[in-house]
């Protein structure tokens, strides 16, 4: 008897569906594995920071040498974060391949909230109280080249800071 | 490690496991954000890692986002937004949402060593052995929890043969 009511319980229990996580959920863990804190340390960053010491030392040395030309470094722009899609970029394309490979264009944004935290309430110029609320925010842009060849991401961490009307009363 | 395909996959039975320690859906949620970043950094090139291993850590996280008090207070604030969107452990269903409401309101009442027990044998579908492994006890200990968990559900919900069919 009582086996019998277990085993309508449990399928009664696997009938409800856990309810699924929030979409914070996953632009929390892209948003903190895009910007890793500095608790644990990859083994490529000693080799990374290794490399850069020497590469400095290098340069520092050639600098030094007399009558030795220093090396010309070719300039890296960043990439842009903005589609260049306007009619002055498009002109400054040569082909229409070049600019397919050369012109970018948006195809995902996103924005994940990596925390916040309540300042309590704060009065304003004009006295009136409203609670203020720091959050830190991960904004993320995907941006492809016309040919679809390439993806750049680009992540942009910024601060916000909400205030809502506090009632006090 | 795939973590999205974790996520897609896994990501609510595991957010209903942490619950068990967490009291609110977003402290929940950290815990399991957390638990998947460590795994991810540790087991980045592992694409066989157990599942029972990621509850582990969801519980581990989670016990840490509990004990917390920076969290703690935080998650004051947090709960007020939750309340608009719902604190249920489980989605709409099939089942009467005051029965459903039971269900969790008993849930919550059974020992955590039971309840995980049945949070991972019925929702994750794993076995006996399995949680047993995961959570360092024998399957017999495992399996024992299981019914007597389920025995007090059954003492809890008097009418829980009638609402089924």
């Amino acid at each position: 008897m009582m086996d019998e009511e277990l085993k309508k319980l449990e399928a009664e229990l696997a009938r409800l569906k856990p309810r699924q996580p929030s979409r914070r959920l996953e632009a929390g863990i892209a948003g903190e594995l895009a910007n890793p804190q500095s608790g644990s340390v990859a083994w490529w960053k000693p080799v990374l920071a290794a490399a850069a010491t020497i590469a400095l030392a290098a340069g520092a040395w050639s600098f030094f040498i007399p009558g030795q030309k220093v090396p010309k470094v070719a300039e890296v722009s960043p990439p842009s974060t903005v589609a260049v899609d306007t009619q002055n970029d498009l002109a400054s394309a040569r082909t229409s391949a070049d600019r397919a490979r050369r012109v970018f264009r948006p195809v995902k944004v996103q924005t994940a909230l990596l925390g916040y935290r309540d300042d309590g309430i704060i009065l304003t110029s004009r006295n009136r109280p409203v609670r203020s609320r720091s959050c830190q925010l991960l904004d993320y842009v995907e941006l492809e080249s016309l040919d679809g060849k390439r993806k750049i991401m680009v992540t942009k961490p910024r601060k916000e800071i909400v205030l809502a009307r506090a009632h006090v009363l | 490690m795939d973590w999205k395909k974790l996520i897609d996959e896994h990501g609510a039975k595991l957010v209903l496991y942490a619950r068990q320690w967490c009291d609110s859906l977003v402290d929940a949620e950290d815990a399991v954000q957390t638990a998947v970043v460590k795994l991810w950094k540790k087991h980045e090139a592992d694409e066989s890692l157990p599942l029972g291993r990621v509850f582990v850590a969801v519980k581990h996280a989670a016990i840490d986002t509990v004990r917390s008090s920076k969290r703690r207070r935080l998650r004051e604030l947090k709960a007020n937004e939750e309340e608009l969107e719902g604190t249920s452990l489980f989605e709409a269903a099939e089942i009467e949402e005051e029965r459903r409401k039971l269900i969790e309101h008993a849930l919550g009442r059974l020992p955590v060593e039971q309840r995980e027990v049945i949070v991972m044998k019925i929702w994750s579908e794993m076995t006996f052995k399995e949680i047993g492994r995961a959570l360092g006890i024998s399957q017999n200990t495992a399996a024992a929890r299981y019914r007597y968990g389920l025995r007090a559900l059954v003492r809890m919900l008097p009418h829980s043969t009638a609402s089924t069919s």
